[in-house]
């Protein structure tokens, strides 16, 4: 196994690659660029395909049109970019088209702060396309937890045929470290293939799992592609029991298979007061909660790898066993309230709301703990 | 439960901040230091910070070094500070450490508030092996100096394979010149001439 310095950027590009991605396309936008860079030089060397678009909507929108062809591809990019992708996103999750779009959060709203992290995008990464519709949000705290999360983004994208956003933000994409490439270790997923012939075959169908198979176009099976609500066959339809059944196989696909999705780490997790943390803040929380342990305090750390569907009966269950929770974040409190929302009142929650441009720090953190300690 | 002795003093971290403008080759010079800590088995984190434009405005690179895993990535209390400009200089003492080393360009920091300073005029050595852009390998051989974590040794390993392979040579003459010249200083008790208010 290889161990190699790594940025948070390479890293994304180290897994994508690990994970089968053999299809790039984007537009650069600080702090993503070195993702968009390294891809072009690297599809090549391994016999997939690289393309600059003119905008990141077309850049979303080529990403597609690979994957319904049967490569894996993804685009990269950063706030106001990931707001241009916001119409394409809600079709890949409409015409259930698995790809992967790595977001690495800056500073917002509009440019912002193009080099400076944030967390502001954690709502809008589950929200930012109209309509009720399935999503998978990931979020990497390390170099070597983005190259993780990245593969393991490509799986679920091929999983459940829907499009899966992968946040990082200005400090994890920035932040060199070792990271030993374990692929071999990891599994990889490819899509579900039809069993049946061309003739029989029902693209939008449920097999009993939510997920039709995803035949590429090109090999015979033929099947209509549209944004509009439809049929089993791809068509369009507007027949209520049709558009109802559609809508429910999407929600469902995922949330039905939720066990699968609970991933976080915990330090000391029975603690009076647990801090719940993710991307880079979770570094800063691990220092913190180590230094205020020091200081006396009884004190644990959840760290969040999956944001959306939320972790509900997880964090549910760690709010069971303690009194307080500190809920640090860099925006105005977009997981805090879907943390009280668990909470159903039994803690008291606490927040630390950062929106200067700068990272929190372990002082902050644990300063904000000593408050909370009467 | 208290702890006699605190995390920080269980699991020490050496941290260096190199501080600039862009253009300065900054954050390279943080990569090839992390590099050459990895290359000497311990555990190295490496952050950047700086502004949007390609020349000019603050640039800032960070390693941070220890023997256990690196929890937060960012400096927390400097042990080395390497200033490439009097801002660079005035912006960051206030993370220094008690006892921690101040490295500055004597050409391009005329005032540095703090008791271990070493001044050196690293564009001038850069310069004069063949090259101002190896200010920030000059640099490098003064913190090969100080920092008793990272072998000069990883760090020339690793300048031969980031480098271009014309610059190599160059940029290896700064690191030495420099080095050699930090090493001097750092037998005097008094390293730093222009040293105001300390």
């Amino acid at each position: 196994m290889e161990t190699l310095l790594l940025e948070g950027n390479e890293a994304c590009v180290r897994g994508a690659l690990a994970a089968g991605c053999r299809f790039y396309a984007g537009y650069p936008i600080t702090p993503s660029t070195e993702i968009m860079e390294m891809m072009a030089r690297e599809l090549p060397k391994v016999g997939g395909m690289f393309i600059q678009m003119e905008d990141e909507s077309a850049s979303l929108g080529a990403v597609m049109g690979a994957s319904l062809a049967g490569l894996k591809a993804m685009p990269a990019t950063s706030g106001p970019g990931f707001s241009v992708m916001q119409e394409h996103i809600g079709f890949a999750s409409m015409a259930e088209v698995p790809c992967v779009i790595a977001h690495v959060m800056r500073g917002g709203p509009s440019t912002g702060l193009p080099t400076q992290p944030s967390q502001a995008d954690v709502m809008q990464a589950a929200w930012g396309t109209h309509g009720d519709h399935p999503i998978i949000v990931l979020a990497a705290s390390s170099a070597y937890e983005t190259y993780e999360l990245t593969i393991k983004a490509f799986n679920l994208a091929e999983r459940y045929r829907t499009p899966v956003i992968l946040l990082s933000d200005a400090v994890v994409a920035h932040t060199r470290e070792a990271v030993t490439l374990v692929q071999a270790d990891m599994e990889i997923e490819e899509r579900p293939q039809p069993t049946v012939s061309p003739e029989e075959f029902l693209a939008y169908g449920d097999p009993g799992n939510g997920v039709p198979p995803m035949p590429p176009f090109g090999e015979g099976y033929r099947y209509h592609v549209t944004g509009l609500c439809h049929d089993v066959r791809g068509f369009p339809t507007t027949r209520s029991d049709e558009v109802d059944f559609l809508l429910r196989r999407l929600l469902s696909k995922i949330s039905r298979d939720s066990d699968r999705l609970q991933w976080f780490d915990c330090w000391h997790e029975n603690s009076e007061t647990m801090v719940i943390a993710y991307g880079c803040v979770a570094r800063a929380a691990l220092r913190a909660v180590r230094e205020a342990r020091d200081k006396g305090l009884d004190v644990g750390l959840m760290k969040l790898k999956v944001l959306w569907p939320f972790m509900s009966t997880t964090v549910s269950n760690v709010l069971e066993n303690c009194r307080r929770v500190l809920v640090p974040e860099m925006n105005f409190g977009q997981v805090s309230r879907e943390v009280e929302r668990v909470n159903q009142g039994r803690c008291e929650i606490f927040t630390l709301n950062k929106v200067d441009g700068t990272a929190i720090t372990p002082p902050e953190i644990v300063r904000k703990l000593e408050e909370m300690h009467p | 439960m208290m702890s006699t002795e605190s995390y920080s003093q269980k699991y020490p971290r050496y941290e260096i901040r190199i501080a600039g403008s862009g253009g300065q080759g900054i954050v390279l010079a943080g990569i090839i230091l992390a590099e050459a800590a990895l290359l000497d088995r311990k555990y190295v984190a490496q952050t950047a910070n700086y502004g949007p434009e390609a020349r000019g405005g603050n640039s800032v690179s960070e390693v941070v070094i220890s023997d256990t895993e690196i929890d937060y990535p960012s400096a927390l209390e400097l042990d080395l500070l390497v200033a490439l400009s009097q801002e660079a200089c005035d912006r960051n003492l206030s993370g220094m450490k008690e006892g921690g080393s101040v490295i500055v360009d004597s050409n391009l920091v005329t005032s540095v508030p703090w008791q271990t300073a070493a001044c050196l005029p690293f564009g001038e050595i850069a310069h004069k092996a063949g090259d101002r852009r190896a200010i920030n390998m000059a640099a490098l051989g003064a913190v090969a100096s100080f920092c008793p974590v990272i072998s000069a040794e990883s760090i020339i390993a690793v300048m031969a394979k980031r480098l271009p392979a014309t610059k190599v040579e160059i940029n290896r003459q700064a690191f030495d010149e420099a080095r050699q010249a930090a090493d001097n200083l750092r037998t005097q008790p008094q390293v730093c001439q222009n040293q105001s208010e300390a």
